[in-house]
């Protein structure tokens, strides 16, 4: 530079410079960092329902953790919390006590807004009943999250497509949910999740609207999408889809009974050829 | 490695997106949107057109009060008392002076008096032609003052009316009636038993939308009037042009406390003259229309009230049907402003739908108004402006709460 600067000039700039080197890269210093590790961490998650003055206590001091590109499954028989803790693990639900923290962040503390935002851009849903707009055709379903995305992506479309072939569903991008199959729904719902390139997918029941074969190939996905490094928390009270993770947290009545490695873990794969052979 | 951009905020692309969010909503309830806008645009409607007659009455005072020959620093002396165009029939008051004139001609903002004698319902024939017409009796400041110009001869000028000759000037449809295609000019017309030379005819001045034929007149030499048609010297009236329209509240006063004491007027007599000023023509016009006006104004006040509360009742079923919707929104990560926003916007598009569709209705029957009440077809961007603003706010305030309501959802609440 022309200029020579002063010494008063050359501190400023270099503490100008370190702030800015730190905020530029405080993002990916902490991902680095928990790479491997932790993902989302539960301390003591309680869950209450008040409905006037009745108190249903659905969790009891849950301590849970997951860690990044692990695929766990959350079982137990029904009414035992499974759906309510993948709830409160989706920030859809506040827990009533505990503390949630995930990227070492206590996310119990943030407020509506800030918690809206770590959904649109951390998390993918898949729910049972598939919950697509009923009036959107695949792709709008599929392009949903983006539109309250902050950037907006500037190839969104091209990628909403490109998942719905991913999922198999490339001919049918102008269908409406009512003209697609449940399978086939689910599919879009899957794309729909994926989107917004989520650091969890959260699968709640999502083959139990579904025949057995229409399962596996949902189950063929997730397991895909796993291999390609994305978590996936996946809730079921069916044991075989279960056994499609690497770990099994069973719950029973609001607390966990016990967390199991999968050691013969079931391929989708492998079983739709088998059903094929039939 | 390029280091992770921090996340820009881009308002605008997003409130795009939202807005494209609703309008798709709309799109697919279209007959429930039809419904919504009904309210407004008959609220618009009227809106429209009352203030379309608002500015056409301004308008046509304008006109009115060059027909009478004043414009806004000017005002107008009147023999007789009572309300403006109320006059009794038959009350002849014979108390406005050339005097009164002069007295008040000695005002130093006073620039110019313009005397005038009228009679109404004269009959002016030539051989076997009748005219009945409106006589004036007039100096030669009257066609100066008014900017009205002869089209042919000349107009009465100051020896006519020293020397008290019989001479005439005729308006354009005296003319045409009497003398066709002739050169009326040096011929001669008979009022009552008295021949008068024609020595001039006026311009054309055109018929004002209330009716009144402005070439329908004939001028005589003030003095030539008094002596033979009215037989008195008393004024009908006369005009005041003024300095400075700034001197009209001071003029209006001086000239009342001066001709009260010239009239010699106990304090418990009413005024036997009026003034007129451009205000009471204004009232005048707005005092036709006034029935109609408000009649508009209860209408489109109901009607923007009734359209609210259709709106907001509609967009309270669409919120409560649409649960499902606000929830899946939520979840993919909407935040409650995003839903406030985007039912929001739905009101507001609906209502401003209906304000324009009020508009254009509103013309059309504004059209049809001033073809049966004689007032000037105009519209004015006011109304446009108005209607805009007024839609918009009822979207807005109809829309807020089930919006808010919508917004207020937690995310499961709104899934089933």
């Amino acid at each position: 530079m022309g200029v020579t600067p002063n010494a008063h000039g050359l501190l400023l700039n270099g503490f100008r410079q370190s702030v800015k080197l730190y905020r530029d890269n405080k993002k990916l210093f902490s991902s680095c960092y928990s790479l491997e590790i932790m993902l989302i961490k539960l301390e003591n998650i309680t869950k209450t329902f008040v409905s006037g003055k009745v108190e249903t206590p659905v969790l009891h001091g849950i301590d849970l953790e997951i860690n990044r590109r692990e695929f766990c499954a959350i079982t137990g028989p029904s009414g035992t919390g499974k759906s309510t803790l993948m709830h409160i693990l989706g920030l859809l639900e506040p827990p009533t006590s505990g503390r949630y923290f995930l990227d070492g962040e206590d996310v119990t503390v943030l407020n509506d807004n800030q918690q809206s935002r770590i959904r649109n851009k951390k998390f993918g849903f898949v729910f049972q009943s598939f919950n697509l707009l009923p009036r959107a055709t695949a792709l709008e379903n599929v392009l949903l999250p983006l539109v309250y995305a902050e950037p907006y992506p500037r190839n969104a479309k091209e990628k909403a497509v490109r998942l719905l072939e991913r999922v198999g569903l490339g001919g049918r991008l102008n269908y409406l949910p009512g003209e697609l199959s449940g399978g086939q729904k689910q599919r879009v719902a899957i794309a729909r999740a994926l989107v917004n390139d989520p650091d969890i997918v959260f699968a709640d029941e999502p083959t139990g609207n579904l025949d057995k074969k229409a399962g596996y190939e949902i189950m063929q996905i997730f397991q895909e999408l796993n291999r390609q490094g994305n978590t996936i928390i996946l809730v079921t009270h069916e044991e075989f889809i279960a056994r499609h993770a690497e770990r099994i947290i069973e719950l029973h009545y609001g607390k966990i009974k016990r967390e199991t490695k999968v050691t013969e873990r079931l391929d989708a794969s492998r079983e739709l050829e088998m059903m094929g052979v039939k | 490695m390029k280091p992770p951009a921090l996340p820009a905020y881009r308002p605008r692309g997003r409130t795009v997106r939202l807005a494209r969010e609703s309008l798709k909503a709309l799109k697919a309830t279209k007959g429930r949107a039809v419904l919504m806008m009904l309210g407004v645009v008959i609220g618009i409607a009227s809106l429209t057109v009352i203030v379309s007659i608002g500015e056409a009455s301004k308008l046509e005072m304008l006109r009115l009060m060059s027909s009478f020959g004043f414009g806004v620093d000017a005002l107008f002396i009147r023999t007789g008392g009572g309300r403006l165009f109320h006059r009794r029939v038959g009350s002849n008051p014979r108390n406005l002076t050339m005097e009164d004139a002069r007295a008040i001609e000695q005002f130093e903002y006073v620039r110019e008096v313009v005397p005038q004698q009228v009679k109404f319902r004269v009959v002016v024939v030539r051989g076997n032609r009748k005219k009945r017409t409106i006589l004036f009796g007039v100096l030669k400041n009257w066609a100066v003052s008014r900017n009205w110009a002869v089209a042919t001869g000349r107009f009465i000028d100051d020896a006519d009316a020293r020397e008290v000759r019989k001479v005439c000037v005729l308006g354009d449809t005296v003319k045409k009636k009497l003398f066709r295609q002739e050169n009326p000019v040096g011929k001669w017309v008979r009022i009552g038993k008295t021949y008068y030379k024609v020595v001039g005819v006026m311009k054309s001045q055109g018929i004002l939308r209330s009716g009144h034929d402005l070439d329908d007149r004939i001028f005589l030499p003030l003095t030539t009037s008094s002596k033979l048609i009215f037989r008195h010297a008393s004024l009908s009236g006369f005009r005041v042009n003024l300095v400075s329209r700034k001197y009209l509240p001071v003029a209006l006063k001086d000239f009342r406390t001066l001709l009260r004491k010239r009239h010699k007027l106990q304090s418990n007599e009413p005024d036997d003259f009026t003034i007129i000023t451009s205000k009471q023509i204004l009232d005048i016009i707005t005092r036709q229309t006034r029935s109609l006006t408000r009649m508009l104004a209860w209408i489109a006040g109901i009607s923007l009230f009734v359209s609210g509360v259709v709106i907001m009742n509609i967009m309270l079923v669409a919120v409560t049907e649409r649960k499902e919707e606000i929830g899946i929104r939520r979840a993919v990560g909407a935040t409650q402003r995003d839903i406030l926003y985007q039912f929001l916007e739905e009101s507001v598009f609906v209502a401003m739908m209906g304000g324009f569709l009020g508009l254009v209705l509103g013309y059309t029957l504004f059209k049809i108004i001033s073809m049966l009440f004689v007032i000037p077809g105009l519209m004015s961007w006011k109304s446009f402006i108005l209607a805009t603003f007024f839609s918009t706010l009822t979207g807005l305030v109809s829309g807020v709460f089930p919006a808010w309501k919508a917004s207020r959802l937690t995310p499961l609440e709104a899934m089933p």
